[in-house]
């Protein structure tokens, strides 16, 4: 008998948490089966405050990515500490400063997602859902799709990923892959300021993409982890400061090959990516987004949801 | 005896939507938004070799004010343009 089997990382204590965490945290995120071993500590905290509502899995379980998150060479422990990223003993990144541990791990399980899904088109594509109705939200770093989708999901949407649209090429549907919220810079403090109540994970500055911050994803929003969704709009947002609230519809050709840009392994899928993208553009209304006002860029969405 | 030169297109998938077309090469990898002429036309030649004669009949039907040296021309440079992109082969 099994006595993980049904449970969540909430029902460890912060100690069991770091024994696990040593030995091998299994958890389920959305359609992937993950294995996380680590000795740093300042995982700990990062995995307890924003992974609580994540099932544990039974001994048993397949496993689809073996992570690591440690020290790249036993002197990176103690001079100037680092850390490395680890997919089945393959570090496919430089090193970190130590400090950026959680976020590194966020990338790594991004990057094992987005390299190895191919039974997915991968849209690098925040996807939000309401009264059954996905919409992705594609965008390069910067547009404003987290920050968007971040606020969506304050206000009661589920989140399926703020990151990346897992578009089934088997049924055309939208597989989740609930995960923290990515925010950057100033949008931290907009969405902090918006919504108090949120939890963050622990800010990171100085990193690559400057300061991060990982926000804690709805549990009903991971407890639906397994159920896919369908889509019905693609919207491309461009966050643009003072920008008047305008959402333009976009004909299928041009969101067809936006969206293709916009995918992680497009031309890995060949034909059968295209058939799942132009299958996905004929079920949604396109449009292309500006905004600059949360609370008009929420209303709208709404309404368009309604 | 002349040979009657026909063109075919790679292994091309073709979606309509409206006025657009969107072409994916299975060849290349490549996706083309093409306007209803080019398209149609593409679309057409992916389903069976043409002659240049069958070509001109088809751009005829659709412009039917056009001027032969204008349909010519036309088609002239259609062939051109889709040769270089890699999506038109004649045989």
């Amino acid at each position: 008998m099994n006595n993980k089997r049904n449970s969540h990382i909430a029902s460890l204590s912060k100690s069991q948490l770091q024994q696990t965490i040593n030995k091998g945290l299994d958890f389920r995120v959305g359609q992937f089966n993950v294995r996380l071993i680590s000795p740093v500590k300042q995982l700990v905290p990062h995995i307890q405050h924003l992974y609580g509502a994540y099932d544990l899995l039974a001994n048993e379980s397949f496993i689809d990515f073996h992570v690591q998150i440690r020290a790249p060479s036993i002197l990176r422990r103690y001079i100037r500490p680092q850390v490395s990223f680890f997919l089945d003993g393959y570090a496919p990144f430089k090193p970190l400063p130590y400090l950026q541990a959680s976020a590194l791990f966020e990338w790594g399980l991004n990057w094992c997602i987005a390299s190895h899904a191919n039974e997915y088109l991968i849209i690098h594509a925040a996807v939000v859902e309401r009264n059954g109705q996905a919409f992705i939200l594609p965008g390069t770093p910067g547009s404003g799709k987290s920050t968007l989708c971040a606020a969506l999901v304050s206000y009661g949407w589920r989140l399926l990923s703020d990151e990346m649209t897992l578009l089934s090429t088997h049924d055309g549907k939208i597989y989740p892959v609930p995960r923290p919220i990515s925010l950057k810079n100033q949008s931290i403090e907009v969405i902090k300021k918006r919504s108090p109540e949120l939890v963050f994970g622990q800010i990171v500055n100085d990193t690559a993409k400057g300061t991060v911050g990982h926000l804690c994803p709805p549990a009903l929003s991971v407890q639906l982890g397994s159920s896919p969704a369908l889509a019905a709009k693609l919207i491309f947002p461009k966050y643009k400061q003072d920008a008047e609230t305008q959402l333009t519809p976009l004909s299928k050709s041009k969101a067809l090959l936006r969206a293709a840009g916009d995918c992680f392994n497009y031309n890995i899928l060949g034909v059968q990516g295209f058939d799942s993208l132009a299958e996905l553009i004929e079920q949604c209304a396109c449009y292309e987004f500006h905004y600059s006002n949360l609370d008009e860029a929420l209303a709208l969405f709404t309404e368009l949801s309604n | 005896m002349t040979q009657v030169i026909t063109f075919t297109t790679t292994n091309i998938r073709c979606v309509q939507w409206h006025d657009d077309y969107v072409i994916y090469d299975q060849l290349s990898g490549d996706t083309h938004v093409l306007d209803e002429v080019s398209g149609g036309l593409i679309c057409a030649l992916s389903k069976q070799a043409l002659s240049r004669f069958e070509l001109l009949a088809i751009l005829t039907d659709l412009f039917v004010e056009a001027t032969e040296p204008e349909l010519e021309s036309y088609l002239h440079d259609f062939v051109e343009k889709f040769k270089l992109l890699g999506l038109l082969i004649s045989e």
